[in-house]
């Protein structure tokens, strides 16, 4: 652990925890552009978060541990893995500990704490958002698994360092047709991991669709602005990581200070385009059926399995 | 100069798997039709590349060939029948598509697993894609099988006919024009008999509704 790598981590810590509510602030007034209205300001996020910080916060008589510690985790396991992923430099806090399938499962663990979550007040909606959350992680997690042995078998590490390395040393493996067949995978992956629109549409608290607002519906006041918070942050923190492993044009590799503060620039450039592009989907797409849901991840499972074995031909 | 050739003809092997997956993953006619054009294409360009690697004139032409033969004109022939089937837009496979994708898998994994072992199979670069071209051939047998309605039949014998002439392209160094040409002729009457029989069935069925709806109004 050297000075940069620690100030490395605290700034990307830092640029999250700011990017997050602007990205979702941005994307809500470019979607309500999009539909011809005017919108919130895009700094009305920061105020929805603070106001919730504010509120009383209301558990049911039945809740159990679960229901405090819940959003905790989510926000801590959201934090280390964004001190460890390379964000804005690819110099390593700890040795060798931006592991892919590390990160994953440890994002898992706050989604797995979300869906307890909505089991434990004992109410119906809970139960269902929880069934369903898990339903569709039972069928993302094997294609993100595998979309990650594709993308990681070029760089022959699953050290994501040293991937976005390797891609930066042979731009041409970005464009190979593994990779970007992974990548595809990766990104149907992360919109239904991320609850984004054609699996789960954010913006509604209707019974027949709903996933993730069902499951964070009893909670309130702190407990909901964590979660809000800890969501964005995860959204945010996907959405760079996949941006770092398909284009990683930017990124500090010489632990060189102005190059930091250069790739921070640059990411929120990245990330304002990746969140339009999701925006542009969201307003043009239908929300898919919760039962066609299993066919897309079981298409992206396909692709990342295709991607693994066309790396294994070429 | 070779590897540029290989890379296209890696790059447009894969194209055609790919697009074989699309036309058994996707749900919608259309985009099941714009698929299986993009696969001829493809299927087309392999052919083209290999022949001008090899320097193999009637490789070259049966490259040509498929490209106008399955690129274009098997798209405008189902199209047609499309068009004049109307109402339907979907799909009803008789497994659903999730285990069907599962499958898929298994149909790209066994033959990259099995014939790589084949004694028979000669150690250049295009024999490392002749599974591709068995996995192609699976996944049009399996849309053969799991779909009732004409249209996808159509679609699964013409990505199963793909997948062996892919296999041709890659592993025999050109196939003869006339029995390229013979083969895709007898594909293109299997298409147009097809294409009688929905008119046909089209017709009669159009009949007994109409009956029905006689019956309904005495």
């Amino acid at each position: 652990m050297t000075v940069f790598s620690f100030t490395t981590s605290l700034l990307q810590l830092i640029f999250i925890l700011a990017c997050a509510p602007l990205l979702n602030g941005i994307m809500l007034k470019l979607k309500a552009r999009a539909e011809r209205r005017v919108g919130p300001p895009i700094f009305q996020t920061f105020f929805d978060l603070a106001k919730l910080f504010k509120k009383e916060r209301l558990r049911s008589q039945n809740a159990s541990i679960f229901s405090a510690l819940a959003p905790v985790v989510l926000i801590s396991s959201t934090v280390v893995v964004i001190i460890v992923s390379p964000i804005l430099s690819t110099q390593e806090l700890f040795k060798t500990s931006g592991d892919l399938f590390a990160i994953v499962f440890i994002l898992l663990v706050g989604s797995l704490m979300i869906a307890l979550l909505g089991l434990d007040p004992g109410t119906p909606f809970g139960g269902l958002g929880s069934s369903r959350a898990m339903t569709i992680s039972s069928l993302s997690e094997p294609a993100l698994l595998v979309s990650i042995v594709a993308i990681s078998i070029q760089a022959k590490s699953t050290n994501l360092s040293t991937i976005v390395s390797a891609n930066l040393s042979h731009p041409i493996w970005l464009v190979s047709p593994p990779h970007l067949l992974a990548i595809f995978a990766l990104l149907i992956v992360i919109f239904a991991e991320a609850g984004r629109i054609p699996v789960d549409n954010p913006a509604t608290h209707l019974e027949l669709t709903m996933i993730y607002e069902a499951m964070i519906l009893e909670s309130s006041g702190e407990d909901l602005a964590l979660i809000k918070l800890g969501e964005f942050m995860r959204f945010t923190l996907l959405l760079l990581i996949v941006a770092n492993l398909f284009f990683p044009f930017g990124i500090d590799t010489q632990a060189n200070w102005i190059q930091l503060i250069l790739s921070s620039g640059i990411s929120l450039i990245k990330l304002t385009i990746l969140g339009s592009l999701v925006t542009l989907l969201e307003v043009t797409q239908a929300k898919l059926r919760l039962f066609r849901v299993p066919e897309l991840l079981a298409g992206a499972f396909v692709l990342a399995v295709l991607a693994v074995i066309s790396e294994f031909v070429a | 100069m070779t590897t540029n050739y290989f890379s296209m003809t890696y790059l447009f092997s894969g194209t055609v798997l790919v697009c074989a997956i699309i036309a058994l993953w996707r749900k919608d006619i259309k985009a099941i039709i714009y698929s299986v054009a993009f696969h001829g294409v493809a299927l087309g360009i392999v052919g083209f590349s290999e022949g001008l690697s090899r320097h193999d004139l009637a490789l070259v032409q049966a490259g040509i060939e498929t490209f106008i033969l399955k690129g274009i004109v098997f798209p405008i022939l189902i199209f047609r029948i499309f068009n004049r089937s109307g109402g339907q837009r979907d799909v009803e496979p008789l497994i659903n598509t999730t285990a069907s994708m599962l499958y898929t898998s298994l149909f790209i994994g066994i033959p990259f697993f099995s014939i790589g072992r084949l004694p028979y199979i000669a150690s250049s670069p295009q024999s490392k894609l002749v599974p591709i071209g068995f996995a192609t051939l699976l996944v049009g047998f399996y849309i053969l099988i799991t779909r009732r309605r004409i249209i996808s039949q159509i679609v699964g014998l013409i990505i199963f006919e793909n997948g062996i002439s892919l296999i041709a392209f890659l592993l025999i160094s050109g196939l003869p024009l006339l029995v390229e040409l013979g083969e895709s002729l007898d594909v293109l009457l299997v298409v147009i008999v097809l294409r009688v029989l929905a008119i046909t069935i089209q017709s009669r069925i159009g009949n007994v509704d109409l009956a029905e709806m006689k019956e309904l109004h005495d």
